[in-house]
């Protein structure tokens, strides 16, 4: 005798065995299509990068990495992939990230530079805006600027490491030889602090990601160098910094770079979802 | 979100135990486990890639932060745990036991996160770590909240990173114990000058313990705080705290160091506390601090 159990093959928390099936990148909301009796899928949603921040003098910080975000969600016909936020040269903090939606799964943008030297913070479930994190998707707490975290905070004396990293502090010193800070090393990383300095300017690079290396900064005597690298996105790595311009974040979150004195700060890596089933 | 790893894969197990044959008993050890699948990888602290075989997508990962490091203030908390399931990736972080008085370093594979815990100067816990004697816990990588440091002579509150213990002033005051949790906080010390014996606090339980305190300024007794046990979340069984050491006039007893999810703590020396267990064990408090547990990671699939 065999008893009759209800057996819902696709009822287990564990996505151990799944293939990607879909990857969208395209940002803004578009449609999905999930083949017929798939109930559910396991999906990896990355919110957009901050962008970098440039200022009139002095290096701008660096643009915090999108938000990293996975788990179980019922199927939807709808996705939004959150933009990287764009880099500018105007005198101002960096835009942050957009949000990035699957389902109940979502993630937000990175926050971008600040108008200052300090970077953005990490995004986590939500977007960030300043130099403190948010909640990630998992419950794990927001943390403060310099801290380290699920999604970490802006960079200031130390890069704090995270699977979302916050962007590198850009150097405030006008002459002599300085140097931007690095963002740190994480899963998705945000981008690296700028230098504007009448003496050697040398940009902080993009923080390391577990796939792909961030930018590097650029280096040079006088305002015109100095720009910070990007960060390393989860599908691609950051660009390198150019002049005092920033480097652009990797594709997938990453943080752009800051610039130095005016230059165009680097613009986030837009997001991306991944769909498992 | 829920945890994802509360309920094990289903279908078989139940089917079975329905039909009264080939019965699977709970056998879970802890309910981080995953159920089901076998531990294939056990990674130390400094190591930092990692081989997966090809074709595997997902790994479910145990990730343990590195116990801080004792003080001469007190015991350190233990370090954090977090688990659950990421992408296979060919990295990790493992973060080292803290030295004397410093937090321990945290561990990450792919997005599973465990912060270090607290040192025994009133260091607060990261991502889910105990807190020093005197310092605050943490949230953990799953919401699950905070122990606050304990008042004056006063256990640390429960939390998924427990609050240290809070110190004695008063002679014959036992300081406060470190607060019981996922991991353990540190325990306090006792100070007060005077005749009567001054114990230093236990550490904290958990699945990793916190570091023991320190008793010092009797002129007649002085003992450390034994370290908080832990529990091997591989086998279920009690990882023990280290035991305290005492002295007497003039002298001061060491606290132990707190067991680790992989290890024993170390019992505590003349003036020197006891190292942290493997797997994330506080140090215990001392002259020059025990140092904590080394983080680990555990990777199954």
């Amino acid at each position: 005798m065999s008893a009759s159990i209800y057996s819902n093959s696709q009822f287990t928390d564990s996505p151990y065995g799944l293939k990607l099936q879909q990857t969208i990148s395209a940002t803004g909301t578009s449609s999905v299509t999930i083949p017929t009796g798939i109930n559910r899928v396991y999906a990896i949603v990355i919110g957009g990068g901050g962008a970098g921040s440039s200022q009139a003098t002095g290096g701008g910080g660096g643009g915090g990495a999108g938000g990293y975000s996975a788990g179980w969600t019922y199927i939807s016909t709808t996705c939004t992939v959150g933009a990287g936020g764009t880099g500018t040269s105007t005198s101002a903090a960096g835009a942050s990230g957009g949000s990035s939606i699957y389902g109940m799964v979502f993630a937000g943008g990175g926050a971008g530079g600040l108008n200052s030297n300090n970077g953005g913070a990490a995004g986590g479930a939500t977007t960030a805006t300043s130099a403190t994190s948010t909640i990630s998707y998992t419950g794990a707490p927001a943390t403060g600027s310099g801290a380290i975290g699920y999604a970490s905070g802006g960079g200031v004396a130390t890069a704090p490491a995270g699977v979302s990293t916050g962007g590198g502090r850009g150097s405030t010193t006008t002459t002599g030889s300085q140097t931007g800070g690095t963002a740190g090393q994480g899963l998705i990383t945000g981008g690296g602090g700028a230098a504007g300095t009448s003496g050697t300017g040398t940009g902080g690079a993009g923080g390391t990601g577990d796939f792909y290396a961030g930018g590097t900064g650029s280096s040079g005597t006088g305002t015109g160098f100095g720009g910070g690298g990007g960060g390393a996105g989860f599908s691609s790595a950051g660009a390198n910094a150019s002049a005092n311009n920033g480097g652009n974040g990797g594709s997938g979150g990453g943080g752009g770079g800051g610039a130095s004195t005016l230059g165009t700060a680097g613009s986030g890596g837009d997001g991306v979802v991944y769909l498992y089933y | 979100m829920a945890n994802p790893s509360r309920r094990g894969s289903t279908g078989e197990p139940v089917r079975n135990s329905m039909q009264g044959g080939n019965y699977t008993p709970f056998a879970n050890t802890h309910f981080i486990l995953p159920y089901g699948l076998r531990l294939q990888q056990t990674i130390n602290a400094g190591t930092t890639s990692v081989t997966i075989p090809a074709g595997i997508t997902f790994v479910y990962a145990i990730a343990v932060g590195g116990g801080g490091g004792g003080a001469v203030n007190g015991g350190a908390g233990a370090g954090g745990i977090a688990w659950g399931w990421t992408f296979a990736n060919s990295t990790c972080v493992v973060g080292a036991g803290g030295t004397s008085g410093n937090a321990g370093g945290y561990t990450r594979y792919g997005n599973i996160i465990a912060g270090g815990g607290g040192g025994g100067s009133a260091g607060g816990g990261t991502l889910g770590g105990g807190g020093g004697a005197g310092g605050n816990g943490s949230t953990n990588y799953w919401g699950i909240p905070q122990g606050n440091l304990g008042a004056a002579n006063t256990k640390g509150g429960h939390g998924a990173g427990a609050g240290g213990g809070g110190a004695s002033t008063t002679n014959g005051t036992t300081g406060g114990a470190g607060g019981d949790g996922i991991s353990g906080g540190g325990g306090s010390t006792s100070t007060g000058a005077g005749a009567a014996t001054n114990t230093g606090g236990n550490g904290g339980s958990g699945l990793a313990g916190g570091g023991g305190g320190r008793g010092v300024s009797s002129t007649t007794s002085n003992v450390g705080g034994n370290g908080g046990n832990g529990i091997n979340i591989l086998t279920g069984a009690t990882t023990t705290g280290g035991a305290a050491s005492s002295a007497g006039s003039g002298g001061a007893g060491s606290g132990g160091g707190g067991g680790g999810i992989a290890g024993n703590g170390s019992a505590a020396g003349s003036g020197v506390g006891g190292a942290g267990g493997t797997g994330g064990g506080g140090g215990g408090a001392g002259t020059t601090g025990g140092t904590g547990g080394a983080g680990i990671l555990y990777l199954f699939y």
